[in-house]
């Protein structure tokens, strides 16, 4: 310690002596009390005000998210019956085909539904703004196997005006019903018909969901008419997909895939992925596979964990179909349009699987077996077993024979063409 | 008698108080800017007293509360003249030394905290307490060898 160290300690302790304690005022003691009531004051307004900030989220909760709790459901692995749902015949005369495995055929013939004449497809080709005749998309199996859904879209001049409507149909082909018509308010398509991608049953078979306008929409099979279930008007939400436990549906929308309460229509974003359409559910309901722009993705913890994955590549400019899951949930199926790969060979399109154990995807079918139009769309359907897999590949073959539908044996990768000329949107019939 | 928490609010007073009296006249040179500080100090720590986890924080959540308002309330140079022993000419130099340097000093010096001790209560790091302190110290050092020439 320096000399002016100690000296100064000795100044601060000689001046210390001179501070003499005040007296206890009353003034003091008043202040001390007022602070005191001040700050109870201010605390229990604080409190108070928490609380109504609490009771305030409590009440702006029914606009927030309420997420569901997902719980693994066990994948009704059902045999099917080997009956298989798609649509025939001509452009003109285009019916609904039920092939049931013993051969027989049930039908829906289009006049059941609208009864104006249909013009020819020749004369509706050459003549610009000749009505055409309505035709059948998008068809889809209640879980149960009860009822076919399917979308109709009735006698139209322009497609955007053409009215569609979603009907169900019971597996003998008896029992053809309206459920509800697609909605137009906003003048973007209605019921989007394109297979696979239009509608979703619930997992109790009662009601069905539907993307059209923009929007999603909920109907019961019995009660009819649409419930809109989303609504983001700059958004176009699409491929709504059912969580198998019911209490959710999975869509795309311009920036993602998300996801809608279907108790309260509430909607957050489960994964952001450009372009993404068409989320799938695995059957167990913890997955969701999603066609994205650039490949196939696999989205696990769909609780909010969130990890996105992709599986394949997409190389632009190949299109991919949308995945499908193998009932036992452990295969992803999607096709993959290659033409620009081989010009020379035409379009077509390859089959790929892949397990999701980390092995790398499988090439099932190679083209040019598949060959497609360029402007259809290719879909792909397992059977209930999980053994095959129906191949909606709309074209014609290098003869030019139509395409139709054909079938895959998953293990061998032979092909099985099933009859029925220009036919399409194969939905094989699962068995409760 | 009026109680904060069952304590007794004359008792806290007279039993701390006095300490925050001298410690305040340290840091102020004033008789009625350090009561006015102690009496400000006192009233802002029982309005938080209900924070404190026991009575032992009191002395030193005061002695900071003094500390902090002596800093921002007094002029650098505002010094008592009036009784200030004329031969005590360090007193009246402290009265120069920028605030914060003057109670870096006094606490280490009359306080007898540790660099930690002091710093925390300056609410400073250590390295700066110890340049505010070795400030303090030359400036009074600068004054004197400026007064002893």
């Amino acid at each position: 310690m320096t000399d002016l160290e100690t000296r100064l300690r000795e100044t601060f302790e000689r001046q210390a002596e001179r501070a003499e304690l005040p007296v206890v005022t009353p003034a003091l003691l008043g202040r001390a009390r007022r602070r005191l009531a001040l700050t109870v004051v201010l605390s229990v307004v604080i409190v108070l005000a928490l609380t109504g900030l609490g009771v305030w989220s409590v009440q702006t909760a029914t606009t927030e998210p309420v997420k569901p709790v997902h719980r693994p459901v066990v994948p009704t692995v059902a045999a099917h019956n080997g009956d298989l749902a798609y649509v025939g015949g001509r452009l003109d005369a285009a019916r609904l085909v039920i092939r049931h495995r013993d051969g027989s055929v049930s039908t829906v013939d289009r006049t059941r539904i609208e009864r104006e004449p249909c013009t020819p497809y020749a004369v509706v080709a050459t003549m610009r703004g000749t009505p055409r005749c309505g035709g059948f998309g998008s068809l889809l199996w209640s879980p149960d196997g009860a009822r076919l859904a399917f979308l109709f879209q009735h006698r139209w001049r322009h497609a955007a005006d053409a009215p569609v409507g979603l009907y169900v149909v019971r597996a003998d082909g008896t029992g053809l019903r309206k459920v509800a018509s697609c909605p137009t308010d906003r003048g973007i398509l209605p019921c989007d018909l394109t297979d696979g991608a239009g509608q979703t049953w619930s997992p109790d078979s009662t009601r069905i969901a539907v993307s059209g306008d923009g929007r999603i929409w909920t109907a019961s099979v019995e009660d009819g008419g649409f419930r809109e279930l989303t609504r983001c008007p700059p958004c176009l939400d699409s491929h709504p997909a059912w969580s198998p436990d019911g209490q959710s549906i999975a869509f795309a929308r311009d920036d993602g895939v998300y996801e809608a309460s279907v108790a309260d229509g509430s909607t957050w974003r489960l994964a952001a992925l450009r372009g993404a359409v068409a989320p799938v559910w695995s059957p167990d309901g913890t997955k969701i596979a999603i066609l994205a722009e650039d490949g196939v993705y696999v989205l696990e913890g769909v609780e909010g964990s969130g990890d996105v994955r992709r599986i394949a590549e997409i190389l632009t400019p190949q299109r991919a179909s949308v995945p499908a899951w193998s009932p036992d949930g452990h295969r992803l199926a999607w096709l993959v349009d290659v033409s620009s790969r081989a010009p020379r060979l035409g379009l077509h399109v390859d089959l790929w699987t892949t397990r999701l154990d980390g092995t790398p995807p499988v090439r099932v079918v190679q083209g040019p077996c598949c060959l497609v139009d360029q402007q259809s769309d290719a879909r792909v359907a397992w059977s209930p077993d999980g053994r095959k897999i129906a191949v909606h590949a709309p074209g014609h073959t290098a003869t030019g024979a139509p395409q139709g539908v054909l079938v895959v044996d998953v293990a061998s990768g032979r092909l099985r063409r099933i009859p029925g000329g220009d036919s399409a949107s194969p939905a094989w019939r699962p068995v409760a | 008698m009026s109680t904060i928490g069952g304590r007794d609010l004359a008792r806290l007073y007279e039993q701390h108080a006095p300490a925050a009296l001298r410690l305040a006249y340290l840091l102020t040179g004033d008789h009625g800017l350090a009561e006015d500080l102690v009496q400000d100090a006192f009233v802002r720590v029982i309005g938080r007293f209900g924070q404190l986890r026991d009575e032992l924080g009191f002395d030193a959540y005061l002695r900071r509360t003094v500390v902090n308002l002596s800093c921002g309330r007094l002029p650098p140079t505002r010094v008592e003249r009036e009784g200030v022993d004329e031969r005590d000419e360090l007193w009246r130099r402290l009265g120069s030394v920028a605030p914060r340097q003057r109670a870096a000093l006094v606490l280490r010096h009359y306080e007898n905290l540790s660099d930690e001790q002091a710093a925390q209560v300056l609410g400073c790091s250590t390295r700066a307490l110890r340049s505010l302190t070795s400030r303090g110290l030359q400036a009074l050092g600068t004054q004197e060898s400026v007064v002893a020439r």
